[in-house]
């Protein structure tokens, strides 16, 4: 984030430490000849945490001698709202010594010297859409040609041009240009970019046209808060316009568009439904989203469990968790197994909850378990835990079955994936086929379903627990599998019982945007496993 | 023998010939020894019922509900054949087919065939109506309704102007390159056949196995005369699509004399195949309220009840505009004891009249001709023709034979 500061005598560090209460982060001061008393421009690296508190409480600013001081955070805004007289001149200094590069300066100028944006009739946005800590962008700029954009997004933290800014054919364009009587000199009219990161609430960016000094402005393009177009179209023409080498936009630009994470810690609330009465033996996991009859169905077939088991149920959902505490604690009588709930105060995610719920449970051996996942025979649960203790598998999971009685999960295998850019993706073989006839020991498999998944609770502590940096429940369980296999221990699977497993019905059917969050989420997965994973297959 | 079956759709979710056809053989094949069937019919994602390419139609395991990626409409290619080799790879992880039997490739692509021969598995492929030669959803009738006797370049580019010649010339060579590793292809008739060898199919590679009765057609009750109530009574059964000849029926009854009309009723069931504001739709509702009270829309019909319902019936009409393969209707009517009255082309000439279905044939798209049959069949009081009454085709007892013999040949090949 782009923020402000006021500068104090003698004033010359390029590094300060911002901190709000236990949270603190690293900003770079942007160079600038600055007077005492000036404003200057910090750049908070806050990468994919939340700048929220940092703008709504007193901050605390300590400098590299040592010294600190308190004040307030002030952001920085470029947009149609207009820009306050301090900020202006500090972004004039700072451009004026070199803090961004020629183009962006430029551009920059022209919006100081310009306090009021009209937007022009040359250009418009195809889609806008968020992602994580950024969005993929696409428009049209009239006859744009080998003309050079720069695209400035409203908070300035994210600054395009160049290699950055893909332009493309549009010939439809040119016949619509042509319908309203316009010139026509070129078919490419379309622009493609990633704007990696944007201060929460951005959405929209300036859009100039820059030729050395000369700068035109454009018009300044945004979306609502759904994002305007669908993000798988979105990843294609990022994919397909910004495409490099093997065909993927740089990692770098990537990272940002995964999940953004909260400054503050993740909290929840507990909640004790039924106490137990002993240690218990298996504590299983449950992280809540979404539907209420999943979370009924669960309770309905506790009584399923081994009788040494606790539930744990996390409550991942600020929609449902009214729902829940009512209807858990209402339902307390009837619940045969030591349970509590967790009222997470926001949407962590899988796999924060399961971090949650891992911490909250009393027993030796975890067991994560979907909600929409129903134990019908937990005889194979018991040799899990055998096998976890016996410490020859780090992950065991189980053969899971769809509604119909086919195989939703029989182990995972990694493939490289032409769709997916050859990526190596988790698999599921025989999905949605006839289970074969089972043997009772436990196989070796590459890794598990994070549907159902058994691990020892020091193991898993040891760890690290699931890795929240994947967005939406996704690679987390393949992540965990491989650093336990990388570490000895590999993962297994039982094939004895019964558990059904209605994949992602709690979650709703596939949105738009799954493709593209897969194929982020892929990219994370490669950049950490992709080579473990090629030596593997080598040998 | 295991041997896993691709079909284009279960007609327990989508009705039609093709269909009905490879469960009916499938579920023959249950019934012999040392033959494992699996049928893995295509099916919306929507009703496999969660999120997986495959699914098992309401649990039964060798029932298989697949969601292949799709493929393109001209050249039959998959639409992503990355995932379509998956499925590929995981049946034949599941199943271990000693052979592969593609029923229909619509929907999975013609991909399919060099996709199991990499895995060295054999595949026989099932003909049913001419899509192969013909893009114009294989009918081979023409866009001006004419009908079409041979696929070429220029011919198929006059039925699709937007093409240039050369573009069919590319669609058949690559539709027969894909086919080449096919160790047999069968058609449910001689004209079938033929019409496929004459594309390029290689002749000695196309053998003619009539549609195996399905069990349900077999342990039909044994036909019984109507009783009589003073009319001749008609029935049509079938969708109710442009090809199938409901319109030409209603024509026909139009152009009945009066008197020949007050001891005639025709009933069309069938299932609207079009929006209702489409042409066609328009098109039978004219003709039915021009028909007056000779024909009647009755609607649509529940699968499996096809047999019965005609036994309210003295004949079936089958006045199909395109050439047909080998109608079940006809296998249905044959079961109900109903002679049939058809066109004179394709599979219904073949399959109707002596050797056949009892019945008789009339002109093909004729109206006049369709009428005048009519009239006869009333002035006979819907008297079936002579000779013998067969609910069971002759020859079915050796279709299941004949199949297994193609099975059993192209695996020893293979």
């Amino acid at each position: 984030m782009l923020a402000t500061l006021r500068a104090r005598p003698g004033f010359a560090p390029t590094r300060v430490t911002v901190a709000v209460g236990q949270a603190s982060a690293e900003a770079r001061v942007l160079p600038a000849a600055a007077q005492d008393g000036d404003t200057v421009l910090l750049v908070l690296d806050l990468d994919d945490l939340s700048h929220l508190p940092l703008l709504d409480a007193p901050v605390r600013l300590a400098f590299p001698d040592g010294s600190a001081v308190s004040g307030r955070v002030a952001p920085v805004a470029i947009d149609a709202a207009g820009i306050a007289p301090d900020h202006a001149a500090a972004i004039g200094r700072a451009a004026a010594a070199g803090a961004w590069d020629p183009p962006v300066a430029a551009a920059l100028r022209w919006r100081l010297d310009h306090p009021d944006i009209a937007a022009g009739p040359d250009a418009g946005l195809h889609h806008g859409v968020p992602m994580g800590g950024g969005a993929m962008v696409a428009g049209w700029v009239a006859n744009l040609g080998d003309r050079q954009l720069v695209l400035l997004s409203d908070g300035l933290e994210s600054a395009r041009w160049g290699a950055r800014v893909a332009a493309f054919a549009w010939p439809d364009l040119s016949d619509r240009l042509a319908r309203e009587h316009r010139t026509v000199t070129t078919d490419r009219h379309g622009f493609a970019a990633v704007l990696p990161l944007l201060r929460p609430g951005d959405r929209g960016f300036l859009l100039f046209e820059v030729e050395g000094h000369d700068v035109r402005f454009l018009t300044r393009l945004s979306w609502n808060g759904q994002g305007h177009g669908s993000a798988d179209q979105a990843l294609a023409d990022t994919l397909h316009h910004l495409g490099r080498g093997r065909g993927r936009p740089d990692p770098a630009d990537l990272r940002p568009l995964l999940a953004r994470r909260p400054v503050e810690p993740p909290r929840a609330e507990t909640v004790e439904i039924v106490a137990a009465t002993a240690l218990p033996a298996l504590s299983v996991v449950v992280p809540l989203f979404g539907r209420p009859l999943l979370l009924r169905a669960m309770l309905a077939g506790a009584a399923a469990l081994p009788p040494d088991a606790e539930l744990v149920l996390v409550c991942d959902d600020p929609d449902l968790a009214p729902f829940a505490r009512n209807y858990v604690r209402d339902r307390a009588p009837l619940i045969r197994r030591p349970t509590r709930l967790l009222v997470n105060a926001a949407n962590y995610g899988f796999a924060t909850a399961c971090n949650l719920g891992a911490a909250a449970a009393r027993a030796p051996v975890l067991m994560f378990l979907n909600s929409d996942a129903s134990i019908e025979d937990a005889s194979a649960l018991p040799a899990g835990m055998a096998a976890i203790r016996d410490g020859r598998f780090g992950t065991i999971g189980f053969r899971l079955l769809f509604e119909d009685g086919t195989v939703q999960h029989d182990g995972m295998c990694f493939e490289r994936h032409r769709g997916y850019d050859d990526l190596w993706l988790a698999e599921h073989p025989g999905k949605g086929l006839p289970p074969r006839p089972a043997d009772p020991g436990v196989e070796s498999v590459p890794a598990v379903t994070g549907a159902a998944l058994m691990i020892a609770a020091d193991w898993f502590a040891e760890l690290g627990g699931f890795d929240p940096g994947y967005a939406r429940g996704d690679f987390e369980d393949a992540d965990l599998c491989l650093r336990s296999a990388a570490a000895g221990r590999p993962s297994g699977i039982l094939r004895t019982g019964r558990i059904v497993h209605l994949e992602r019905q709690s979650i709703g059917p596939d949105n738009p945007s799954s493709r593209a969050l897969t194929w982020l989420n892929a990219n994370r997965f490669n950049d950490r496993w992709g080579a473990y994973l090629e030596a593997r297959c080598a040998s | 023998m295991r041997v896993l079956t691709l079909a284009h759709g279960h007609p327990s979710l989508r009705p039609g010939g093709a269909e009905a056809a490879a469960l009916a053989l499938h579920y023959r094949l249950r019934d012999v020894e040392g033959v494992e069937p699996v049928l893995v019919a295509r099916a919306d994602p929507a009703t496999i019922g969660h999120a997986a390419r495959f699914g098992a139609l309401d649990g039964m395991m060798d029932q298989i509900l697949a969601a292949p990626p799709g493929e393109d409409g001209f050249l039959h290619e998959s639409a992503d054949l990355s995932i379509l080799e998956r499925m590929v790879r995981d049946l034949c992880d599941r199943f271990r087919p000693d052979l592969v039997h593609v029923q229909h490739w619509l929907g999975w692509s013609l991909d399919v065939v060099p996709l199991f021969r990499a895995l060295g598995i054999p595949v026989v492929l099932s003909l049913h109506e001419l899509l192969l030669p013909c893009h114009r959803d294989g009918q081979m009738v023409k866009t001006d309704g004419r009908l079409c006797h041979a696929a070429s370049p220029v011919a198929c580019a006059a039925c699709f102007p937007h093409h240039p010649p050369g573009d069919f010339h590319l669609r058949r060579r690559v539709l027969l390159d894909r086919l080449a590793g096919v160790a047999r292809f069968v058609a449910p008739s001689r004209f079938l056949a033929a019409r496929h060898v004459a594309w390029g199919l290689p002749a000695d590679r196309v053998s003619v196995i009539d549609y195996p009765l399905s069990p349900d057609l077999l342990a039909a009750p044994p036909p019984e005369p109507r009783v009589p109530d003073g009319r001749v009574r008609i029935g049509f059964f079938g969708q109710l699509t442009p090809y199938k000849g409901a319109d030409l029926l209603l024509d026909a009854a139009a152009r009945l004399d009066d008197a020949t009309a007050r001891r005639l009723a025709i009933d069309v069931h069938g299932i609207a195949a079009v929006p209702p504001d489409h042409p066609f739709a328009r098109r039978l509702a004219d003709l039915e309220a021009a028909a007056g009270r000779r024909a009647r829309l009755v609607g649509p019909y529940a699968q499996g009840t096809a047999v019965r319902m005609m036994r309210d019936y003295d004949w079936i009409v089958v006045p199909s505009l395109w050439w047909e393969n080998s109608p079940l209707v006809i296998q249905e009517a044959q079961a109900a004891g109903r002679p049939v009255l058809a066109a004179d082309i394709g599979g219904m000439a073949e399959k109707v009249g002596p050797g056949g279905a009892p019945g008789r044939l009339f002109s093909a798209g004729d109206p006049a001709a369709l009428a005048a049959a009519l009239a006869r069949i009333v002035a006979e009081n819907g008297a079936p023709p002579p000779g013998e009454v067969r609910a069971i085709p002759a020859d079915e007892a050796g279709r299941v034979d004949a199949w297994l013999a193609v099975y059993r040949a192209a695996v020893a090949t293979a």
